[in-house]
């Protein structure tokens, strides 16, 4: 279906607005205990995020450092520093019982993860530029090598 | 999710083996399927913009996760579908979707705090227990990339230069 400049552009739009309903919405077990933590004690939280400040007891940061939750139960050693995934259930004073701990990454591991992840992304950019052209008369992207066969 | 290097081998793999049976999926296209592999990544944006910022300054809950959910991948496809030439967007949406499916069933495999399947069917609220419950590997396992590529590198062999004629 050819669509008209303008057409494309507001299909976008109505796109990118699309991805808002999902982006606002609360998910349970990712609602923010830093905001009024006591409200949500008695939950469980699947998957909590947070740097381990303080190995005794073990205390992480979470959110940037909105809150700081004491971790009990914890099912592992962890180290300061590391980055810790919990799912557990909200306690009061600022307690998390933990079900189940795993460690998201320490920082060689995680910085190592990023960089081959670029490397990763590099390769499909160069990918992309080699196999696209743009058309500048549709503002569109065009596949080079079906571009080939339509002036052969 | 997995490292994006293994994500993206093997992409090229099921690329190359999807290319051996439909002709149409020319390079441009397998590219797509690598394109469409990095899609639910763009849930990265996090490391940037993190979504508690973005929930204090707006008063509202955030969160980016959704963007790796069905629902926020079919919007991604969508919008790369838009922006090629008419005659080229069925096989884009395609090869996106296909490299977008690869994404996802290799995150099955990783490790998770929870037995839920968490995010990824919003807005279905997450599903105990998982569904496919299947720890094999973490995403920083420096291991990884390594049967990524030699899963690349066989389905290339055999596709690309076994049956290489010429």
């Amino acid at each position: 279906m050819i669509l008209s400049l303008r057409t494309r552009i507001l299909i976008i739009i109505i796109l990118l607005v699309g991805y808002a309903p999902a982006l606002f919405l609360e998910i349970r077990g990712e609602t923010p205990l830093y905001e009024n933590y006591e409200s949500h004690v008695g939950e469980t939280v699947y998957d909590l995020n947070g740097i381990v400040v303080s190995t005794d007891p073990v205390e992480i940061s979470v959110a940037g450092d909105r809150l700081r939750l004491t971790v009990r139960d914890l099912n592992m050693a962890v180290d300061l520093g590391d980055k810790i995934r919990i799912f557990g259930t909200v306690k009061p004073d600022r307690v998390i019982e933990a079900e189940n701990v795993i460690i998201a990454g320490q920082s060689p591991s995680q910085l190592r993860t990023y960089l081959i992840s670029f490397i990763a992304g590099l390769w499909v950019l160069f990918r992309i530029i080699r196999d696209f052209d743009i058309d500048w008369g549709e503002w569109a992207l065009v596949p080079t090598d079906t571009q080939q066969e339509s002036h052969d | 999710m997995t490292d994006l290097l293994t994500h993206v081998l093997i992409a090229f793999a099921v690329g190359q083996l999807v290319a051996s049976v439909y002709p149409w999926v020319t390079r441009s296209y397998r590219t797509a399927i690598l394109t469409g592999a990095l899609i639910p990544e763009i849930v990265k944006i996090e490391l940037v913009i993190p979504g508690y910022s973005l929930t204090t300054l707006l008063g509202t809950t955030f969160s980016w996760n959704p963007l790796a959910s069905v629902y926020g991948v079919t919007i991604s496809i969508l919008i790369g579908t838009v922006v090629v030439v008419p005659d080229a967007r069925r096989r884009i949406f395609l090869t996106l979707a296909v490299g977008v499916l690869t994404h996802i069933v290799l995150d099955i495999f990783v490790v998770q705090p929870a037995p839920t399947i968490g995010f990824l069917l919003w807005p279905v609220p997450e599903i105990e227990p998982r569904l496919v419950n299947i720890d094999l590997y973490r995403s920083t396992d420096w291991w990884l990339p390594f049967p990524g590529a030699a899963i690349a590198f066989v389905t290339w062999y055999f596709t690309d230069v076994a049956t290489d004629s010429d």
